[in-house]
């Protein structure tokens, strides 16, 4: 069952010896990405953000069809698609993304004779010390062929999102000039870059694998994802913890802190539980296990990269001193069921401009777009529900309102300073999210007043004032649209 | 931003009259002083030297920084003219006024020396003032002019939390300058404190009137600082806020929406309650109050109370209009998280992981690492503590702050930094609960939890026993705690 890969020396020859590939050149293969990506503004969060563009890569997978990375494409109004040697913009769309894997599919939308792709084909083996090239284009649009050797095979977050992945790390001879540039082992994809640091001249790579089990779920919809088990862990080296947690075992074991609402370990698994054994792989005490085809990799791999959403897996636990087996059913993890959300996405966000006041729900997104030091910068009230309770509604649904801010008007005189406090009641009435406070605005017709959490009054708005205001408000500030709800409310 | 530091002024000879006379009252200070060490709290940091200025009132004794005379180990004072320098103690000392009062017991120190007059009155703008004092530049008195350029109201740095009034004045203050007078028409209007950094001209000083409410406080043998109200208010300049509180339409005032429980205010004062009027002065909608035809912050007239004395509000509640006597007292909150001085540390040592108060020392020291989880955690409870009851069950938060590393601790970084709420069970209000819950294993485990994580930290109870002794040793720390005595 343990497939040993030799290691491969790539000569300069074996692009062309290379059977499957043997005409490939790559010029019909390797395109390059142009992106113009425009986000909303968070603070403004009716306007967008000047648009700016991004250059990356993307590999073709079927005539038409190109693979790149998610967040090369991510927020984008246009994507043009440029092949090697050609100064032709050719359009492209979007067929499916994922920020859990950073992966996107695009389609050519005009997809005549000339425009046609070459597809690569996949490798089928990557080991851990093996050579491979990197091809990116130069100033002038031809390919351009750098070497590199793989140094480190890895589970480490998404560069753009806080989701772990498979890594292959990279050192490389050429400074990779965009992401999504292809990895070619024997000529054969063999992985995707998502990050390059010309310092140490590293980038890391999706190998074929992730691209693999993302494309064949882009071709069988409904398009299931990654799995995620959802619950935090910690490793269990400290001889002490292991004692108190009664567990015998040698060097075995991760121990489960919490486990997040609504996901598929909150059905079975304990916080203090000792898990022992994954799907059937055997966990060390810091979360390591032997991975058949890639060696000593962090377990998460076990469940985003060997399992698919709905899969239920095998466990084997200690529980208060017991050896139990269990299982856990394996879920897409989503921002639905957290208090905070991430919005790593940076989707439009919902809001209320209500007689000035701007009402939103607290996100990831909105509290990062404070800026690099966004936890010295937001009120640590705000700061500090995300770090430790992100994860954590005392009911489900529950989201944390904000008023972000207030537009100053005469209806608002003695309200101006507030920021980022919490709502706790709308017209008097309690609320848990924004879809609450939709509601009462159906309902009531208007916002009359707000509680803020720790305060023991009102902020309340002259009703007499308020839809003059509001009119005045939208005009002066510019604000197309005073509210925003997506049509799919939770 | 704007640093501000402490300083103080002094006079070149020029000058009228006045100013030769009040060269009989300026005296220089030399001072060694010495902090603790928070990282090692059962030691010191190298003590430093440095000098100040100050200057002579009646009863014999010298008025000048707090700041000047904090932590100190060695004191003495010199005057104009002497080359001798005489043993001088700190009497008094208010930390949030940073003020203090020295005294010198060898009589003849204070021959041909004369106490200062204050000024009846604060000076008004652009009336010229003269600043003395021993800055830095040489060694003998200086003498600085300039004019009062504001009077405001404006934090205190040496406490780092406290507002008080300050007079503002064009005139360069260096260090040195700390302690001198600032003399309007021969008399002194202030005392030079502060200055503003990476800004020219601009000097702080302390006026008469924060002077005068030290030197009364200390009237009775002892200080006890101002008294704080303790609540938190809204202007009522929305109309819709006004109507919403019954508020009749003539009426002005602000509307207290939070009470401290520290502070005085708590128990006779209500949130929603509207505050019309402080001892007959009209309150306006934003909090103001005229006095001497200037709009000053209402709590300005709180300045000049003494603990032990009342205000009387005229308090709009219930839709009636009452008066509200709150008599104003000392606020010993742990909660607030000012500059400490003369204080050595308390801490606790166990199996190499020290347990301390939450201090400001213990927040400066932290935030040098501001990405940490548990550093924000902290900020968060050092400023909502009573505003989200954090502190309930708490009488202080006790924090992990060091680790002196052993094998008995190698796993418990990813504490550091974290408030403790538990140990063995047993809830920890205190340092003084920690030490005796570390008494009382539980199954031959130490179990400290923390707020907001979800691990614990787990310690084996009988590796602990021999570790404590070894880990001590090792380090060289004498003693494996320090608590304050408890007057």
């Amino acid at each position: 069952m343990k497939t040993f890969i030799t290691l491969a020396i790539i000569l300069a020859a074996n692009v062309t010896f290379s059977q499957p590939q043997k005409q490939n050149n790559f010029l019909q293969s390797v395109v390059q990405v142009q992106v113009t990506s425009q986000e909303y503004d968070t603070f403004l969060p009716w306007q967008k953000k000047n648009p700016s563009p991004k250059i990356g890569y993307g590999v073709a997978v079927s005539s038409s069809e190109v693979i790149t990375t998610e967040n090369l494409i991510r927020n984008n109004t246009l994507i043009e698609l440029r092949k090697a040697s050609s100064g032709e913009k050719i359009p492209a769309t979007v067929v499916m993304s994922d920020e859990q894997a950073n992966l996107a599919i695009l389609k050519i939308a005009d997809n005549s004779n000339e425009n046609s792709l070459l597809p690569v084909q996949f490798a089928d083996s990557l080991s851990r010390t093996d050579d491979v090239s990197i091809l990116q284009f130069d100033e002038t649009a031809q390919i351009q062929r750098g070497k590199a050797q793989i140094v480190q095979v890895s589970i480490r977050s998404l560069p753009s999102a806080p989701y772990p992945t498979l890594a292959f790390t990279i050192l490389t001879d050429v400074n990779i000039n965009g992401e999504g540039s292809p990895v070619l082992r024997d000529g054969k994809l063999a992985g995707l870059i998502i990050s390059y640091d010309r310092g140490s001249r590293t980038g890391n790579m999706l190998p074929y694998v992730t691209l693999k089990h993302f494309l064949s779920d882009v071709r069988q919809s409904p398009y299931k994802g990654f799995a995620s088990a959802g619950f935090l862990w910690a490793p269990l080296i400290d001889p002490a913890k292991r004692k108190y947690h009664k567990v015998n075992h040698a060097n075995k074991g991760i121990l489960v802190l919490d486990c997040l609402l609504g996901s598929g370990a909150s059905m079975s698994l304990l916080p203090n539980d000792v898990i022992l054994k994954w799907d059937n792989y055997s966990i060390d005490n810091l979360g390591f296990y032997e991975d058949p085809d890639f060696g000593r990799l962090a377990f998460p791999y076990l469940i985003m990269g060997r399992r698919s959403p709905g899969d239920t897996v095998p466990l084997k636990i200690v529980r208060n001193g017991e050896e139990k087996n269990i299982t856990v059913k394996l879920t897409r993890r989503s921002d639905i069921d957290a208090l905070v959300g991430e919005n790593v996405t940076r989707e439009r966000e919902e809001y209320i401009v209500e007689g000035g006041f701007i009402i939103r729900e607290l996100s990831g997104a909105y509290l990062q777009a404070y800026g690099q030091d966004w936890q010295k910068n937001v009120d640590p009230r705000l700061v500090n529900i995300y770090l430790t309770k992100k994860f954590h509604p005392e009911k489900e649904g529950d989201k944390v309102v904000i008023l972000a801010g207030v537009l100053p008007n005469p209806i608002n005189i003695g309200y101006q300073h507030f920021r980022d406090d919490i709502i706790t009641k709308v017209n008097g009435k309690h609320i848990r999210n924004l879809a609450d406070v939709f509601r009462i605005l159906k309902d009531d017709g208007s916002i009359k007043r707000l509680s803020l959490q720790s305060m023991d009054i009102d902020l309340v708005l002259d009703q007499s004032m308020l839809s003059e205001s509001n009119d005045n408000l939208a005009q002066l500030y510019r604000i197309p649209r005073l509210r925003f709800q997506h049509r799919k409310s939770k | 931003m704007f640093a501000v530091c402490t300083i103080s002024f002094l006079f070149t000879g020029v000058a009228l009259s006045g100013e030769t006379d009040l060269r009989e009252s300026v005296v220089k200070i030399y001072i060694t002083a010495q902090r603790p060490d928070y990282s090692m709290p059962w030691q010191s940091l190298p003590p430093g030297n440095g000098s100040g200025s100050g200057f002579i009132i009646n009863k014999r004794r010298i008025l000048t920084n707090a700041h000047v005379v904090s932590d100190i180990r060695f004191l003495q004072v010199q005057k104009d003219g002497d080359a001798r320098r005489y043993p001088a103690k700190v009497a008094f000392i208010g930390h949030d006024c940073d003020l203090a009062v020295l005294t010198v017991e060898d009589p003849t120190f204070f021959e041909g020396t004369k106490a200062v007059r204050f000024s009846d009155s604060l000076p008004a703008l652009n009336n010229e003032v003269t600043v003395l004092g021993y800055p830095t530049g040489g060694a003998r008195l200086s003498i600085t002019r300039g004019v009062v350029s504001r009077i405001d109201y404006s934090i205190y740095t040496h406490s780092g939390a406290d507002q008080h009034l300050v007079l503002q004045v064009d005139a360069a203050i260096n260090p040195g300058n700390s302690g001198g007078p600032i003399v309007f028409k021969n008399k002194v209007a202030g005392l030079a404190f502060q200055g503003l950094m990476f800004a020219e001209n601009i000097g702080y000083g302390i006026p008469v009137p924060v002077i005068q409410h030290f030197l009364d406080d200390i009237s009775d043998n002892k200080y006890d600082g101002y008294p704080e109200l303790g609540a938190a208010y809204l202007e009522t300049t929305n109309p819709a806020l006004c109507r919403d509180l019954g508020m009749p339409p003539n009426k002005t005032g602000i509307v207290v929406y939070y009470l401290d429980p520290f502070g005085s205010a708590i128990g006779c004062l209500k949130p929603r309650d509207v505050l019309f009027s402080i001892d007959g002065y009209k309150i306006e909608s934003d909090g103001t109050v005229l006095l001497n035809d200037n709009n000053v912050p209402f709590a300005e007239l709180l300045e000049r109370k003494q603990c032990g004395q009342s205000v009387v509000f005229k308090v709009w509640r219930d839709n009636t209009e009452i008066e509200v006597n709150v008599p104003l007292k000392i606020s010993a909150d742990p909660f607030a998280y000012r500059n400490i001085y003369d204080k050595l540390p308390e801490y606790y040592i166990f199996a190499g992981l020290i347990f301390s108060p939450l201090n400001r020392e213990c927040l400066r020291a932290a935030n040098r690492h501001s990405h940490d989880r548990n550093v924000n955690q902290l900020n968060y409870y050092s400023q909502y503590a009573k505003i989200d009851n954090l502190n309930k069950d708490r009488d202080e938060f006790v924090v992990l702050v060091r680790q002196l590393p052993h094998p008995v601790n190698t796993y418990t970084q990813s504490f550091l930094n974290g408030i403790v709420t538990a140990v063995n069970g047993i809830n920890i209000r205190n340092l003084h609960d920690l030490k005796t819950a570390m008494t009382k294993p539980l199954n031959g485990f130490h179990v400290i939890k923390f707020a907001g994580m979800d691990d614990s930290l787990i310690l084996d109870a009988v590796a602990t026993v021999k570790a404590n002794e070894e880990i001590l040793l090792r380090y060289g720390v004498p003693s494996p705690e320090y608590f304050e005595i408890v007057k």
